[in-house]
């Protein structure tokens, strides 16, 4: 566990902050002149876009817009972007180019999760010509494949996700709102349930969402928007009268549930009149033919956005004339599935025009607008996208302020009927046309060029950047990100091994990836075995955006083996309000093993015997050894580290010392103690004996039994080799020699014997022992001759040091071989000397 | 804003003998049919085979990057890629080599940074490319009499005279819908000199109906002028969304300058 200050330390030194206060952060808005730098001549009149952010994977972008092929080749061109729409390419991949708008009408979308790419366009060649197409990878630059080829319709306007669970799912269900002209309940919406792979028409059928008389159509716009839960809006303006300029319109809003399956599937919000289709407002003067600036107003538009979070929350906004001369945009909103609406406008906006709304995985709304400003030749066009948490507060930021009179068009169409604006995860993703003159001013937050301009003097430049080119209308892809906090937890926490009983720690570290400042309210643990240190000024903890904050996390081992727990980060990411983080650590104990021989070997008396061992911890954590010992005067630890600590998967020497106080084999306990939790004594047999003793004895022999005739008292001489093999016992081999002086007339007998003794000490630790003896030997008498024989015997022996004794012995030997009987006994002083 | 398609680099010969190139791989190209549908045609050096120069361009061994030495037909819109690096979709890998000139057929694949085009046909290198730009031009001009000779063989009416008045036409005599599309139909009046197809009417008046709406479905259909004296190609045109049962000129080739009467008549006479 570290301590305080190690810590401390590490706080100081980790790539962490902890922010005092809550600063305010702003969005991070990019606006991008999408017009590839290959087509800096252009001046084409780039209107009426259209975005797709692939929603699983934002750095896959498609866009729209009225672009002709740039050599008039028979398909237009979509715009291709897959770094997030940081750079572009003009990819022609959609049938029937008309050489100066491409297509039509055209708007785009990508599946939830297939990266299938859809389009609904009308054919640039032809008039009110409806295809539906798609594209499985958009950027292979390969004509798209159509799935529906219908007449008579007008501005289709695709949306699309992907089933993520339940029935259907993986599934792309894909909707397209457009003007089924052929019917004077025009309102109509196609939808697939099942568009991505199926083939042509890959599902696709109308359903009228007209269920009122109208005056003979319904508007142009039908929009739809959906919300995973299957819940699907649509929006269009029910015309009631169709005298231009000013049409009557009511505004109504229909929806489908279970994501509109069945015969009659936008049939589950029903009007005052018991008719499928809410009316938000009605009798509502819209303007149509006339212009707005140089833009057309056509009765075009409407928008609609459901809450990520609730398809019960619905946002709308419609435009009509509330004056005599205005162009006024209406925002309102449904907390009841479109029952019931706003009273008031939650934003009202004059003299504007292409509404597009959308809501983020936070419930913020988005909004963006084109607002025309200013009076003759000072008009401008304001490019606005506010934004709001409650509809009641709205940020307002202006992305583009350029001049309404230039560039002068010479269509009818200017900016377009429409732009659009769509949210994934927090952050929003919209597109707009505006002009293209490089004017920094005009751009407040900013803005890049693809096409070579010189900002300087605020001109477009051709493709070799050698001259100028007139100003034209372009589409600009923006995205925005939220100032919303995002917590990061850069994987899991692995505390390792922690000792049973003991407390180990680790980091936590919570990063702030997001804009905004990250406050963390607390952080719970799924297992009491692990906690989360408190920081010391407590929670919550508020970390800036792009820092850290290093977390303990401490573990407390209840057995050994793998343990793990969740972690729970409370927080304000909209996102991630709780982030789970799995924590995994390891019990562990101390596990002693004492290694090496015990066994010194053979030790010379006349010098000492050593033997290193080792106390091993070979458990997961540290063993604490308190002693090492050996009760013994022959054995002595010479190296002794203890007591210490024996790190895990290590160990510490012992040297043993054996200096033999006594001649022979001789043994002792050593032990080690330790907290090992099985084995917390360990006992060792320390053994090693001394080599075998080399003795000399000599005394006087006396003949007895039938030597005794022939012989009397003699001298005796032995060499003896001694070898203790047990504490009481030994072996001790003689080589002896007799002389025993003859009787009268009776030669003296020589006597030479080798025998095989046993030796049995009766009390090895007094100062004076007392052994007994007995064995067998050979004999040779002369004269004489061979005899087999046995002698017994007892004696004293006193120690002399460690390296002598001395010893008084009996012995009496008796033949079995010779007959008469030959025998004769020994009392011999003697003198060990050990090797 | 109206867009036309002029084309760079063009001197129209008044050479009709059929163009006799030399093809590469083998055989005789289609000049015509190559000048028709290729946009981009230039001179270049092959520089890296199985290459391309930008990084939108699937992957594949018939890219080429090649070299733009001389540009001898282009769209004026895009402006001059001479000396610049083009990557090249070829018909065949191997159609040619590292380090080869040739002049290339092309139409337009992808726009980015540079462009990406897709090879019609080529032809082997010129040390003078006078003779192909003439060639290249004079299949040009016979496309486009091709083109208009279709519109002629389609034709109802063809009218040499002078528009004398335009009018609307009411809603109620077309059944159009409301929608940002609408042509804004009118209807105008020529008094005949000379009738190229069909018969006069009685009065010496041809009516037809024409797309006044600059509305991106019909901003290149023509706009007649009160005054105009022209020739009109007039035809029951039946775009399949628009259903009207009435003369109309709508396609940019149903009006000729008068000037051109001539060609109109020989190719009436002799359709291509």
């Amino acid at each position: 566990m570290k301590s305080p200050r190690v810590l401390f330390s590490s706080l100081l030194l980790a790539p962490c902050l902890l922010a005092a206060t809550v600063q305010p952060a702003r969005a991070q808005i990019r606006v991008i002149d999408i017009v590839p730098n290959s087509q800096s001549n252009e001046t084409e009149i780039d209107s009426e876009p259209n975005v797709a952010v692939d929603p699983s994977n934002p750095l896959r972008v498609a866009a729209s817009a009225f672009t002709p092929d740039p050599m008039s080749g028979p398909n237009a061109p979509i715009y291709v972007s897959t770094d997030g729409g940081t750079t572009w390419t003009l990819s022609s991949i959609v049938p029937g180019n008309d050489p100066t708008f491409g297509t039509g009408d055209i708007t785009l979308r990508f599946g939830g999760t297939s990266g299938v790419l859809y389009t609904g366009i009308l054919i640039g060649t032809d008039f009110l010509h409806l295809n539906i197409l798609r594209a499985a990878d958009f950027t292979l630059a390969t004509p798209m494949t159509l799935l529906v080829d219908r007449f008579s319709e007008d501005q289709p306007y695709v949306q699309a996700t992907t089933v993520l669970s339940g029935s259907g799912a993986g599934s792309d269900r894909v909707y397209i709102g457009n003007n089924n002209l052929a019917n004077s309940q025009s309102a109509t919406i196609d939808l697939s349930l099942d568009a991505a792979t199926a083939p042509t028409p890959a599902g696709f059928s109308p359903f009228v969402i007209e269920t009122r008389t109208t005056a003979g159509q319904d508007g142009p716009p039908i929009r739809p928007a959906i919300h995973s839960d299957g819940t699907v809006y649509g929006i269009f303006y029910r015309l009631t009268t169709l005298t231009a300029p000013n049409l009557t319109a009511d505004v109504v809003v229909v929806r489908a549930d279970g994501w509109g399956t069945g015969a009659t599937p936008f049939a589950a919000l029903l009007g005052a009149d018991g008719l499928a289709g809410r009316q938000v407002v009605t009798g509502r003067t819209v303007p149509f033919g006339i212009s707005l600036g140089q833009n057309r107003l056509v009765a075009s538009n409407l928008s609609i956005a459901v809450d990520p979070r609730s398809s019960d929350r619905v946002y709308c906004a419609w435009a009509d004339l509330v004056g005599a001369t205005d162009y006024t945009l209406h925002v309102r909103r449904s907390d009841d599935r479109g029952v019931t609406w706003s009273a008031s406008d939650l934003l009202t906006i004059t003299n504007a025009t292409n509404p597009a709304l959308a809501i983020n995985t936070g419930g913020r709304v988005g909004f963006l607008y084109q607002q025309l400003t200013g009076a003759g030749s000072s008009q401008r066009w304001q490019t606005h996208l506010r934004r709001s948490n409650d509809g009641t507060a709205w940020t307002d930021d202006l992305l583009a302020d350029t001049p309404a009179n230039t560039p002068a068009s010479t269509t009818s169409v200017y900016l377009g009927d429409y732009d659009h604006l769509m949210a994934i995860g927090k952050d929003f993703y919209g597109i707009f046309s505006a002009a293209n003159m490089p004017v920094l001013a005009s751009f407040p937050s900013g803005v890049t060029f693809q096409r070579n301009v010189d900002t300087a003097t605020g001109t477009l430049r051709n493709v070799t950047n050698t001259g100028t080119v007139s100003p034209s209308i372009d589409p600009f892809f923006f995205s925005v990100k939220e100032p919303a906090p995002q917590i990061q937890v850069p994987g899991g926490v692995d505390l390792g091994q922690a000792c049973v009983g003991a407390n180990d720690s680790g980091t936590l570290n919570a990063c702030n990836t997001g804009i905004a400042d990250l406050i963390v309210d607390a952080i719970t643990s799924s297992s009491p075995r692990f906690t989360v240190t408190a920081p010391s000024a407590g929670y919550p903890v508020v970390i800036s955006h792009d820092f850290c904050f290093p977390f303990q996390v401490v573990f407390n081992a209840a057995a050994t083996g793998p343990q793990s727990a969740t972690l729970t980060i409370s927080s304000n990411d909209p996102d991630h309000p709780n982030t789970s983080v799995a924590v995994l650590g390891n019990g562990a104990e101390p596990d002693i093993r004492v290694t090496g021989s015990p066994d010194l070997g053979v030790v010379s008396a006349w010098t000492h015997g050593e033997k290193t061992l080792s106390v091993c911890d070979t458990g997961g954590c540290g063993l604490s050894v308190a002693s090492a010992s050996a009760g013994c005067a022959d054995f002595t630890l010479i190296h002794n580290p203890f007591p210490a600590t024996v790190s895990h998967d290590s160990c510490l020497d012992l040297v043993v010392r054996f200096t033999p106080t006594r001649p022979g084999l001789r043994s002792c306990n050593l032990t080690v103690s330790s907290d090992d939790p099985d084995t917390p004594v360990v006992s060792r047999t320390l053994t090693a004996r001394t080599p075998p003793f080399f003795s000399l004895h000599a005394g006087l022999a006396n003949p007895h039994g039938a030597l005794h005739g022939v012989a009397k008292q003699g001298s005796t001489f032995n060499l003896d080799l001694v070898y203790p093999f047990r504490p009481r016992w030994a072996w001790d081999v003689r080589l002896g020699f007799s002389k025993l002086d003859g009787r009268s007339g009776h030669p003296d007998t020589d006597l030479a014997s080798l025998s095989a003794n046993a030796k049995l000490t009766l009390n090895p630790g007094a100062p004076v022992h007392v052994f007994l003896n007995a064995g067998l030997g050979l004999y040779h008498f002369d004269p004489g001759a061979f005899e087999a024989g046995g002698n017994v015997g007892f004696g004293l022996k006193v120690p002399v040091g460690r390296r002598f004794a001395l010893e008084a012995t009996y012995n009496y030997h008796s033949t079995f071989t010779a007959a008469p009987n030959l025998a004769l006994d020994q009392v011999q002083l003697g003198l060990l000397i050990s090797f | 804003m109206r867009k036309s398609l002029p084309f760079l680099c063009l001197s129209v010969s008044g050479l009709l003998s059929s163009v006799q190139v030399q093809a590469q791989p083998a055989g005789s190209p289609n000049l015509l049919e190559w000048v028709r549908e290729s946009r981009f045609v230039f001179q270049g050096t092959v520089r890296k085979l199985g290459a391309a120069n930008m990084a939108a361009i699937p992957a594949s061994p018939a890219n080429a990057v090649v070299n733009v030495d001389q540009v001898i037909v282009a769209p004026e819109k895009l402006g001059d890629f001479t000396g610049r690096e083009i990557t090249v979709a070829l018909l065949r890998a191997e159609s040619l080599e590292a380090g080869q000139r040739a002049v290339f057929f092309t139409v337009g694949w992808i726009y980015g940074e540079t462009l990406a085009v897709r090879e019609v046909g080529h032809l082997d290198a010129r040390q003078d490319l006078g003779a192909l730009r003439e060639q290249i031009a004079d299949a040009r001009r016979r496309n486009d009499e091709q083109d208009l000779a279709g519109r002629l063989a389609h034709a109802e009416l063809v009218v040499v005279g002078r528009l004398v008045r335009i009018v609307p036409v009411r809603q109620e005599e077309t059944h159009l819908p409301v929608t940002e599309h609408d042509p804004d139909l009118r209807r105008a009046l020529v008094r005949v000199e000379t009738m190229l197809k069909g018969q006069a009417p009685p009065n010496g008046l041809v009516s037809f109906l024409f797309a006044n709406s600059r509305d991106v479905l019909w901003d290149r259909s023509p706009k007649p002028k009160v005054g105009q004296n022209a020739v009109w190609i007039l035809s029951r045109d039946e775009r399949k969304g628009l259903k009207l049962d009435a003369l109309t000129a709508f396609d940019p080739l149903d009006v000729q300058p008068r000037e051109r009467q001539e060609v109109l008549y020989r190719l009436l006479e002799s359709p291509l």
